[in-house]
């Protein structure tokens, strides 16, 4: 057995040191570590990045693609309800016209999107009538409305302007996806297209 | 058994290599030690000291080898062990003022550096209880020692 003289000659400070040594073996290996798994986060979120770059440029173009054909296809359905028809196929047509629109209608949102996640999507402001606007989506989705048993009904306040700046296309864009989605998850027999000057633009559910 | 079921000895991709990489640097580390508690217990002419030195650098050789075959869950199983032996058997060698149980307590730690807190938590969890056991041990029986007084 070691005794006290030599034990505390030859053992107290080789032990300390020994488990200092360890100590600090232990924490530079932690801290390697941790920058490892930092410098793999940063590489993961990367590539995250990248997948999802690439992702949206391959739907762009995919989308871009499919649109080109789709508006041939619409132009001669366009024509073909000029010719002389009869009853069944005008049905049939139309049958046809409509989901053409609702395809082509798919894939401008698929490219929107894509140009969202790509920050490529460009608003082009100009002078438009709100108005006419609205009343131009309140008639378009009248008839979708009214397969659903939903009235619509418009309501403008006088104070509002007539003319502003906006990008016509993507505010009719917006009127018609949040109509559409008030119809469509509206469980009364009302819907209103409620156009205030504070909230200028808001559907609101009545009780049946 | 039940312990090894959590993992497979090399485990996959970039963190078994990783792991077994660990075993290999801390085997060569505890064989540095050894070299030199070697050369101290050859100073005292301590043959106890000088095996357990020699114990744990035949050891560090075997985990250096295991880890290299890819069994690097034994090789870090097998560093632990063998440092714990080491350092038990010093409690039983050594007078107290010769710190051995600073070496324990530094012991604790040690499965953390070795293993997966994520993926080996079980294994973690039941070494440190242990080490921590065998650190009380040490700790409340002081009548062990066989020493003059």
């Amino acid at each position: 057995m070691i005794e006290y003289d030599t034990a505390f000659v030859y053992f107290r400070w080789p032990s300390l040191l020994t488990s200092v040594a360890v100590v600090v073996l232990q924490m530079s290996i932690f801290a390697t570590m941790g920058e490892r798994h930092n410098r793999r986060l940063l590489e993961s979120n990367f590539d995250a990045q990248q997948s999802n770059r690439a992702k949206s440029a391959f739907l762009a173009s995919m989308s871009h693609e499919i649109r080109t054909p789709m508006n041939g296809v619409i132009g001669l359905i366009e024509m073909l309800e000029h010719s002389d028809l009869n009853d069944d196929q005008r049905r049939m047509l139309r049958t046809v016209r409509e989901s053409s629109f609702s395809l082509l209608r798919i894939i401008d949102d698929i490219l929107d999107t894509s140009k969202i996640e790509a920050r490529r999507l460009e608003l082009k402001p100009a002078p438009m009538d709100l108005l006419a606007l609205v009343e131009g989506v309140v008639e378009t989705m009248n008839s979708f409305a009214a397969d659903r048993n939903v009235q619509l009904r418009l309501k403008f306040e006088s104070d509002l302007p007539a003319w502003i700046t906006a990008d016509p296309g993507r505010l009719r864009q917006i009127f018609l996806n949040l109509l559409s989605n008030a119809v469509k998850f509206s469980s009364s027999l009302i819907e209103a297209f409620d156009c205030q000057s504070e909230v200028w633009a808001s559907t609101s559910s009545f009780g049946s | 058994m039940a312990l090894r079921s959590f993992h497979s000895d090399n485990e996959n991709g970039s963190q078994g290599s990783r792991r077994a990489q660990t075993a290999k640097f801390t085997s060569a580390f505890v064989f540095a030690i050894a070299v030199v508690w070697l050369c101290i217990g050859v100073l005292i002419k301590e043959a106890l000291v000088s095996s357990t030195a020699a114990m744990l650098m035949l050891t560090s050789v075997f985990i250096y080898i295991l880890a290299q075959h890819g069994r690097d869950w034994w090789a870090r199983v097998l560093w632990i062990v063998s440092a714990t032996v080491a350092v038990l058997l010093g409690h039983f060698t050594v007078h107290p003022v010769g710190n051995v149980e600073v070496m324990m307590l530094a012991m604790v730690g040690a499965p953390f550096l070795l293993f997966s807190l994520r993926r080996e938590r079980t294994t973690v969890a039941i070494i440190i209880s242990l080490n921590i056991a065998v650190l009380l041990f040490m700790l409340f029986t002081p009548m062990i020692y066989l020493v003059r007084p």
